[in-house]
């Protein structure tokens, strides 16, 4: 299964980003094969729409989870929609950490 | 004076198609011709009209359980519900067209927060089905509560 992750930087002790739709990267996390892609996300720079945008590129990714520390009122019922579940966690937490808790 | 907002109706899910399309010889012609005067005629069944004919034809239950369900008041319920028929019903006769779509409505998902871990998740009316106990997604922990200031998280917004 594919998660996601934002994250600050392309690396795996990146603090994760506080926006979703705006965060620098997506850690993309395979639970299955342990194998993490980095996205940037193209969307960042947009006036209007980002969090959708983020949205599409992540659900056409397959992921089945977001972890992030806010969603936009936008991307709720989007997401809802697309039966992806929303995971909001703490602040300051690094991607390393939350991937760690996922493997227990 | 301005009226009162309307309240966000709850819906489980979107329905599993767009709509419907009329068959037969009239129907047919319609969809082939341009400028055809039926096509413009298309009903937008809205997805509350469509969440209240599931909950009351299909599941059965009385509208006052509907309406609970959708969490709007049982008057407002009963006026989705008639206009749903109407619009069926003109399809019906007249043979338009179907399509599902709009309306002012949340999908159904309840919020719990881990209190090991302290994050906060969402699970959706169908998972919620499936699924026996709530764990934690991030920590796998079991320590669940329900989140309550959901509605907080959740700002108003028009499909």
């Amino acid at each position: 299964m594919k998660v996601v992750i934002t994250s600050r930087e392309n690396n795996i002790n990146s603090i994760v980003d506080s926006r979703f739709g705006r965060a620098a990267y997506f850690a993309v996390y395979d639970t299955d094969s342990d194998q993490i892609e980095w996205l940037g996300n193209d969307v960042i720079n947009m006036q209007h729409g980002a969090g959708t945008g983020a949205v599409n590129l992540l659900a056409n990714l397959g992921a089945k989870k977001i972890f992030a520390v806010a969603f936009g009122a936008k991307v709720k019922p989007l997401l809802d929609e697309l039966d992806i579940q929303m995971v909001v966690v703490k602040d300051s937490q690094t991607v390393a950490s939350i991937i760690e808790l996922l493997k227990k | 004076m301005v009226g009162r907002p309307q309240k966000i109706r709850k819906i489980a899910g979107a329905p599993s198609i767009e709509g419907f399309d009329p068959k037969g010889h009239r129907g047919r012609q319609c969809r082939g011709r341009r400028n055809c005067r039926r096509q413009e005629e298309t009903i937008l069944l809205l997805f509350e009209e469509y969440e209240s004919i599931r909950l009351l034809d299909y599941k059965g239950l009385n509208q006052t359980e509907s309406a609970q369900e959708m969490q709007v008041s049982r008057p407002t319920l009963t006026r989705i519900y008639q206009r749903a028929r109407q619009k069926v019903a003109k399809a019906f006769i007249e043979g338009c067209p179907i399509s599902f779509e709009g309306g002012k409505v949340n999908y159904k998902t309840e919020w719990y927060q881990c209190t090991d871990c302290q994050s906060i998740f969402n699970i959706s009316d169908k998972h919620q089905k499936m699924i026996k106990e709530v764990t934690c997604p991030l920590c796998s922990g079991n320590k669940i509560i329900v989140y309550h200031e959901a509605d907080s998280l959740m700002e108003e917004e028009e499909l």
